[in-house]
């Protein structure tokens, strides 16, 4: 069984968390979809540390001999996961990015010979008129 | 047929206005565009006062963007062919027109410019010979192909490939891994003899320190080039 004192503590630093990203959420500075997961994770670690009969439950069943162990094991599980989803998008987002980034190169060059190539037009119109003259 | 040399260009103020009069003059045919991946010295501005014509990224993408840049290009503005050549003066024109009738005979889909079947001129480091062997003999074991300098930056590809590069190229340390995707997927590679200089004039991009996660990296890429198929 776990301690009354370590069920308490872990039950404010979740609770703590928790109001530190929702704040965050509120504030714009995390999209939700981001913040959701780490929400998620808080959320069942604080179910587990209220209700320990379940943990000791899950504990029994995974064969894990003391039901904190439990807890971490659950808690490091799911914190890979959101990791691993943001190197996902990491990956995307650096794809974008290049594509993005070459296509302005590209527009750039196209808009400024496109440009010179006008100037040039005039600039021969301008002298055959004045020929003409 | 209209045809570009690519040059990729990071900090190459001291060699690129030699290499752009190397290629108007020996490579009369070709157009040309400078690929500038962010350079910190004033590559950027020499550009513009010579009025070269130059592709100007505005993060830095490294080799691999770079080069995909230029075969964005070639491909939205109907190229049939491009070359990449490096601006660091280590690569000669006179080989382009020649690489050009070597791919149009063999119906090639790249033709590599070696510096190991004719083992003339500047031969890298002893240190790297072997890394670039490794590399030799692991597309062998891959393909069964033989390619003597696949880590070579004198490139030419057909329209077929530019499609495929601009939609996927590799990031970093591009030219082997491509070279066992291709030749995963059948395309012809052709190889002919040339002589390279040694640089004159900035630093090779790969460092020592950087070239044993360089070989473990382009190693593994290989292996999932040639898995893809």
């Amino acid at each position: 069984m776990m301690s009354m004192r370590l069920q308490i503590v872990i039950i404010v630093v979740m609770l703590l968390a928790a109001g530190f990203i929702v704040n965050l959420v509120r504030k714009k500075k995390i999209d939700f979809k981001y913040a959701l997961g780490w929400l998620v994770l808080f959320f069942c670690i604080l179910v587990l540390s209220i209700w320990p009969i379940l943990l000791n439950k899950l504990a029994k069943l995974l064969g894990i001999a003391s039901p904190v162990n439990m807890l971490f094991f659950f808690g490091f599980c799911f914190a890979v996961a959101i990791i691993f989803a943001l190197s996902l998008s990491v990956s995307r987002l650096e794809d974008r990015v290049r594509k993005l980034s070459q296509e302005i190169a590209i527009i750039q060059k196209d808009m400024y010979d496109h440009y010179n190539g006008l100037k040039q037009e005039m600039e021969k119109k301008d002298s055959s008129e004045q020929e003409k003259l | 047929m209209r045809k570009l040399v690519i040059i990729p260009a990071f900090n190459e103020e001291g060699n690129l206005e030699k290499t752009i009069r190397d290629i108007k003059e020996n490579a009369p045919d070709f157009d040309y565009v400078i690929i500038n991946d962010c350079s910190t010295d004033g590559t950027l501005e020499m550009c513009r006062r010579h009025g070269f014509s130059y592709l100007n990224l505005p993060v830095n993408l490294g080799i691999g963007g770079a080069v995909q840049t230029g075969y964005r290009y070639a491909y939205y503005h109907g190229y049939d062919v491009a070359v990449q050549f490096d601006g660091d003066a280590q690569h000669s024109a006179v080989y382009l027109e020649e690489m050009f009738h070597v791919m149009q005979q063999t119906d090639s889909a790249m033709v590599i410019g070696s510096r190991f079947i004719e083992k003339e001129g500047f031969q890298s480091s002893s240190v790297r010979r072997v890394g670039i062997k490794y590399f030799t003999v692991l597309i062998r074991l891959l393909t069964g192909k033989n390619i003597t300098d696949p880590t070579s930056g004198m490139r030419m590809i057909n329209r077929k490939l530019l499609e495929k590069f601009t939609e996927d190229y590799p990031k970093d340390y591009p030219e082997p891994e491509s070279v066992v995707t291709i030749l995963s997927e059948k395309y012809g590679v052709t190889e002919i003899p040339v002589i390279m200089n040694e640089r004159e004039e900035g630093v090779s991009s790969i460092s020592l320190k950087k070239s044993i996660y360089y070989m473990i990296k382009v190693s593994c890429a290989m292996l999932v080039a040639r898995m893809k198929r």
